[in-house]
């Protein structure tokens, strides 16, 4: 098992309770899907298992090294002020001895979309670039929060695709989302796909 | 003219390197978006310098640059708590925060005029008064930076850009989790900036620091991190280069400014 975890509690930072206990699992080669409104602490349930302190109680077992864990945040929308290109978003964190071809992960964008800037890029190219780039780190576990907001349906499939191709690669992989989405896990039965819904453990403000 | 260029040699290398290692550190600040918590911090730094030397007198002694650094480092964490508890108008905050220490400074200036002249000469800066011994240590010291800056340029941007993507997680990422070191490297860079302020003055430093990414990133053309930081670093050393012997041969041109106005056309006219 990848994650286990019994009688969890979320809170926010400063101590209010989100959430009461509740528990969750996640096996190599399974998808967890984790749901909920807005304020249930979707969010906050990964920034717990990653560490941050504070906002997660509970028996908690990481059966993954904290270094085989990729995790691709919401991103913060705006202009970044160095002119980077997708391609060098990918060089600076990874160098430069990845050859495109070589990597199926890189299939998630066409070769004149590897030029673009990113202050120019649409939301799908960016959140593409951003995907490969947590996939090269050939993360054991790989945690996503909300992939597909303000994603067109043409990006948000490709992007499931390149989900599933990620949990079907290797063994011993999972993955983690946070999502509100719930239509793209239906489209592959081979995939065993848990969810866990906040909503029915979460406290009322 | 060639005789003035070998009495200041030493000013002009020193210059440069430093215009340059500045210049590349200012492009991760301004990518950040760290550049109004720069003028605090170091406007920090001066007001530090000069309560250190009311509290332990003459400058030249290292008690000054202590009391400067820990003051830079008080500012720094207080503008980083500010960023994260702030919610709205931050750029107002670090206005009215600057302009307060500003205030601090030139009160102490007024109060005891024994630190009135070292604020004139920390303020505007100039290079031509930097001594030779001071010129070499510098040199030293930024072209260690330089070399840094190099080494590490990739890393340095990609936390750039993570603190940029995802301001609020960026130390949850893989890459801020394996390598550490990064903080001890930022650390450095943070030091260089405090002694760049005493040594070359505020707007010698602030002016090195973001005004070549910020008129080169006017430029429209082909996205390129590498060329921006490659032709950041040209133009601030060119500018001294060039801006230095400029005024070393008209007396009535100040040397910072003439600096940062040929840094600023050199950004937008370099082909």
């Amino acid at each position: 098992m990848l994650v286990s975890g019994k009688g969890l509690e979320l809170s926010t930072p400063n101590g209010k309770p989100l959430t009461q206990a509740f528990d969750l699992s996640l096996n190599a080669g399974e998808m967890l899907v984790v749901e909920g409104q807005n304020g249930t602490g979707k969010s906050t349930l990964i920034k717990g298992l990653l560490g941050r302190t504070g906002v997660l109680r509970g028996h908690l077992e990481l059966n993954v090294p904290q270094a085989s864990i990729a995790y691709l945040p919401q991103q913060q929308n705006g202009a970044f002020h160095l002119p980077l290109s997708l391609r060098e978003l990918i060089e600076i964190t990874h160098g430069r001895r990845h050859c495109l071809h070589e990597h199926p992960e890189y299939a998630l964008l066409e070769p004149h979309q590897w030029e673009l800037s990113w202050n120019t890029a649409s939301g799908g190219e960016k959140k593409r670039a951003l995907l490969i780039r947590a996939l090269l780190y050939h993360p054991q576990l790989l945690i996503l929060d909300e992939p597909y907001n303000h994603l067109d349906k043409e990006s948000c499939r490709a992007i499931t695709q390149a989900i599933f191709a990620f949990l079907q690669g290797g063994a011993g992989r999972g993955v983690m989302i946070v999502s509100h989405e719930n239509t793209y896990w239906q489209e592959r039965d081979d995939i065993p796909v848990r969810r866990l819904s906040l909503d029915h453990v979460r406290v009322p403000r | 003219m060639i005789d003035l260029l070998r009495i200041y040699y030493a000013n002009i290398v020193a210059g440069c390197l430093a215009a340059a290692a500045l210049s590349l550190i200012g492009c991760q600040l301004a990518a950040r978006d760290r550049s109004m918590h720069t003028l605090c911090v170091s406007q920090g730094m001066m007001f530090g310098v000069l309560v250190g030397i009311v509290l332990f007198g003459d400058a030249r002694t290292s008690l000054p640059y202590i009391t400067g650094l820990l003051m830079a480092i008080f500012v720094g964490a207080l503008t980083e708590w500010i960023t994260k508890s702030v919610v709205s108008s931050i750029s107002s905050y670090f206005v009215a925060f600057f302009l307060l220490i500003l205030a601090g400074n030139h009160i102490l200036g007024s109060l005891f005029p024994s630190v009135s002249s070292h604020l004139t000469q920390v303020f505007y800066g100039d290079l031509a008064t930097v001594s030779a011994e001071q010129s070499w240590t510098s040199s030293v010291v930024s072209a260690a930076v330089l070399a840094l800056l190099a080494i590490f340029h990739r890393h340095l941007s990609n936390q750039s850009f993570e603190r940029f993507a995802f301001p609020e997680d960026a130390s949850l990422l893989s890459s801020s989790r394996i390598k550490p070191w990064l903080r001890a490297i930022e650390v450095s860079l943070f030091l260089y900036l405090c002694y760049a302020i005493q040594v070359f003055g505020f707007l010698f430093t602030i002016s090195s620091l973001f005004v070549p990414t910020v008129f080169l990133s006017l430029r429209r053309g082909r996205p390129g991190i590498y060329r921006h930081l490659a032709r950041s670093a040209l133009v601030m050393g060119l500018a001294v280069g060039i801006g230095l012997p400029l005024t070393l041969s008209f007396d009535n041109l100040p040397t910072v400014p003439t600096v940062a106005t040929v840094a600023m056309l050199l950004a937008m006219l370099l082909p």
